[in-house]
């Protein structure tokens, strides 16, 4: 019956092809509009890596100035960064599973052999190897610098997959050598692909912008003095002693961003113990003169605090899911016309014993259709709307634009259960006939 | 006007099909309005004049490839050498540039022991950043040529003299803010004596809520990294961009961070609300045909489904223009409805967006011209099927269908 009903369908659909066509382009378009803002609304609040999500915390200690609040808010929250010396502490004690100092700098980068002429300014994150093992970093060669590294500062890198295409031609570079400021870096490793949205870990304000191409042990930039003032953003209670990276470094400025892995609520507690015992101590020396106010803050919370989800994309969502009901009600009066001239057959139909149910069967396979069409070609034209998008919105990393087998199916399905479910009422009035008097006028 | 009554009397026998038009017409006014009403919003923000000569403007950032205590010097020097290029009319160093997301706040207070009042953002370079950026002063004087200080960082905790922003000015001292040149302010609790006021000038970044207030203060800093301003005569920018490069790269160790003009700056700063406006002016292009064509369909529908009637009454002495006439007033008269309920629905999504996500709500004066261009849509879109059904013959009332 089904294959019947469906050649029925087709049929039927191909009698009235542009009045079909037309329910479809009206379908696809209000799918493209609904599902292309939700693609970018979904990539930019999503979980940004949810294995983790649970495990995974800023820690945020109190230090700022004894004469005010930080940020000057009417309720004191610890600063989001601390000092260097403290996260140079906290890695000292190892005291949770992983820990993970974001921290960074620019310089000029080129290979031993290319010119002066030819090194790029290149953004640099400084951190430990925790960092690529608890944010899931996939490795296309070699591997994340040994423990050693970290504490000796070696001079190492791992480098992303567009930088080893660039500078190595995407051949295997781990051993090869490049310099950055004059310093030279081993290769260690070379990412895979990798993106990381919404990204967490650092400047709230650049969430959606992809990693950095060069990574170096943490120690590494403090041991070479690698400072640039306008990158990491720094706020500084307490003016460093003099104008040297060293004194910086040494100083109560804060900028270091320091996250740390803890599996499960007793890690946890021990682990705010153990900040609040390190803060009694550094107490005791004369430092946090500030109420205690340790936190351990969820990548999610900390997202959220700094407000880093622009409004706009979800605003557009809503729009497009107006107009993707407009678009239905009015693919719904096309399919009324359509079923207009349908009222001889179905009275023909009725009056041969054919029963209502029957007859919605028939009739819903046909608006099914005209749903599966249109949401496939809702799909394509979402997907030129998310190429479209990714050249517009360019200050958002590309990966953004990228829908999921997942939604995709969603996609099609989202399309022919709404034809479904707003073909239904022209199918009710199209057979409410009344047999008789219909096959009367034939 | 009586063809209403009948239009009226025929809406309850069409009940369905109307209520869907309604809907629809609903429906598209709704999205307008608020897609219009964001869209302006975003363009309203990016079209915010700088203050600066936009057109003329670009900025190198770079360091000073020296010992610390020789980069003060060395300041002076590249200063020196980039006014002396030919076609610069302004050169000048500054801790900063408007809109580049990356600056400095300060709180300001007009007590002393006042926690703030509000906060604004600040630059700080030698005497000639005034020229540089091409600000207007609308009250007291510029810097005095004594006034100068040097700093290595944090100019502000040095600067005496400071001029500021209108828009700062009227936020300390409301309808007086001429009354503030002479004055001494607290910024971040240090005292400084304002000598003037500028008319316009933005903060390092385009979103911040205070992004008008902003404080000059005449103090050069000889950081590691340094921004130099450079103002040419109109039409020599590149020029300019290329010889100051050659300048400043003939010197050992010289990174060039970055060499932007103004134009690029304010482009980049708001690529977002560029983004998110073009994406709303698609949806209201997409909305429009859509319902266009909506109301296209449904008007033929509705012409089919009368064409005996249409018949009779042309029998009867209608004439086409009668005919016209009834379905264009149809139109409108279930637009108006669609209008009307669109106007209500309007407001409430409105005031739901304004509340979930801290907008202003639409103006009446959209739903005016929302209900302009509604209609006007609507009857462009009726024109044809009411234009077809005029010229269908008297003699089709005699037909059976």
């Amino acid at each position: 019956m089904g294959i019947y009903y469906t050649k029925l369908a087709m049929l039927s659909l191909w009698k009235t092809r542009y009045m079909s066509l037309l329910a479809i382009i009206i379908i696809a378009v209000g799918i493209a509009a609904t599902m292309t803002t939700y693609t970018i609304n979904y990539m930019m609040t999503k979980d940004p890596i949810p294995s983790k999500s649970d495990s995974l915390f800023l820690v945020r200690i109190n230090n700022w100035s004894p004469d005010v609040i930080y940020g000057n808010e009417d309720e004191e929250h610890a600063p989001i960064y601390m000092a260097v010396q403290d996260a140079v502490n906290l890695i000292r004690h190892d005291k949770a599973q992983a820990q993970i100092p974001i921290a960074g700098f620019k310089d000029m980068l080129k290979l031993p052999t290319q010119d002066a002429v030819d090194a790029k300014m290149t953004f640099v994150r400084s951190s430990t190897r925790d960092f690529f093992s608890s944010f899931d970093v996939p490795f296309l060669y070699g591997s994340p610098w040994p423990q050693g590294s970290d504490k000796s500062g070696e001079q190492v890198a791992v480098i992303s997959k567009k930088l080893n295409d660039q500078l190595f031609a995407g051949k295997n570079s781990v051993g090869q050598v490049v310099e950055l400021g004059g310093h030279q870096l081993t290769v260690v490793g070379v990412l895979d692909d990798w993106s990381i949205l919404p990204r967490f870990y650092g400047e709230s304000t650049r969430a959606f912008k992809g990693p950095r191409d060069v990574f170096v042990p943490f120690q590494t930039q403090l041991n070479l003095e690698l400072w640039s003032p306008n990158v990491q953003a720094f706020e500084c209670w307490k003016e460093a002693d003099n104008a040297s990276v060293e004194a910086f470094w040494a100083s109560e400025c804060i900028w270091v961003y320091f996250w740390v892995e803890l599996h499960n609520e007793l890690e946890k507690d021990a682990y705010m113990d153990f900040l609040e015992s390190y803060v009694e101590q550094q107490k005791a020396l004369g430092r946090f003169q500030r109420p205690m106010l340790n936190e351990l803050q969820s990548p999610a919370e900390y997202l959220k605090e700094r407000e880093a989800y622009s409004s706009d994309s979800e605003i557009a969502v809503w729009l497009a899911i107006c107009f993707f009901a407009l678009c239905l009600l009015n693919a719904m009066s096309i399919i009324m016309t359509k079923f207009q001239s349908k009222a001889g057959e179905v009275a023909l139909r009725r009056a041969v014993g054919a029963s209502s149910v029957d007859l919605i069967q028939q009739y819903m396979i046909e608006t099914g259709i005209i749903g599966l069409f249109g949401g496939l070609f809702g799909l394509l034209l979402s997907q030129v709307c998310l190429m479209l998008s990714s050249q517009l919105y360019t200050h958002l990393s590309k990966d953004i634009m990228a829908m999921s087998a997942q939604l995709m199916v969603v996609t099609v399905l989202l399309s022919i259960v709404s034809s479904l479910i707003f073909g239904l009422f022209p199918i009710v009035k199209a057979i409410r006939v009344q047999p008789a008097t219909q096959l009367k006028s034939l | 006007m009586k063809d209403l009554l009948p239009i009226i009397k025929s809406l309850k026998s069409n009940l369905s099909a109307s209520l869907l038009f309604i809907l629809q017409v609903a429906i598209t006014f709704t999205i307008l309005v608020n897609a219009i009403f964001l869209a302006m919003d975003k363009r309203q923000s990016i079209g915010r004049a700088s203050g600066l000569d936009e057109q003329n403007v670009f900025y190198i950032a770079t360091n000073l490839p020296v010992e610390e205590d020789e980069r003060a010097s060395m300041l002076d020097q590249d200063l020196a050498n980039l006014n002396a290029l030919s076609g610069v009319e302004y050169a000048s160093v500054s801790s900063g540039v408007p809109l580049s997301g990356w600056g400095r706040f300060l709180e300001v207070a007009t007590e002393p022991d006042a926690r703030y009042d509000t906060f604004s953002g600040y630059y700080g370079g030698d005497l000639n950043l005034f020229n540089a950026f091409g600000v207007k002063l609308v009250a007291g004087s510029e810097f005095s040529p004594s006034s100068e200080l040097r700093a290595r960082t944090d100019g502000h905790k040095v600067a005496i003299d400071i001029m500021i922003t209108k828009s700062l000015a009227e936020s300390l001292y409301a309808e007086q803010w001429e009354q503030v040149v002479g004055k001494t302010i607290y910024i971040d609790k240090k005292p400084q004596r304002v000598v003037g006021v500028i008319d316009k000038l933005q903060a390092a970044w385009p979103t911040w809520v205070v992004v008008e207030h902003v404080i000059l203060g005449p103090v050069k800093e000889a950081d590691a990294m340094v921004y130099y301003i450079i103002r040419t005569q109109p039409g020599q920018q590149s020029a300019v961009m290329e010889s100051a490069l050659a300048y400043l790269m003939s010197f050992h160790g010289r990174k060039i961070d970055k060499i932007e003009t103004f134009e690029q700056v304010k482009a980049n700063a708001y690529s977002a609300e560029n983004a998110a406006s073009n994406t709303l002016f698609g949806v209201i292009g997409g909305l429009l045909m859509v319902t266009a064509l909506g109301i296209f369909g449904q008007s033929r529908y509705s012409i089919i489904k009368r064409t005996k009637l249409i018949g009779i009454r042309r029998a009867m002495g209608a004439s086409k223009g009668q005919i016209i006439r009834y379905f264009v007033l149809e139109n409108f008269v279930l637009c108006s409805i669609g209008i009307a309920i669109g106007i209500v629905s309007a407001i409430v999504l409105s005031n739901a967006f304004s509340n979930a996500f801290s907008l202003g709500t639409v103006p009446v004066h959209y739903m005016f011209y929302g209900t302009l261009s509604t209609i006007f849509l609507g009857q462009i879109a009726v024109l044809y099927p009411a234009l077809k059904a005029s010229q269908l013959s008297p003699a089709i009332a005699t037909r059976t269908v």
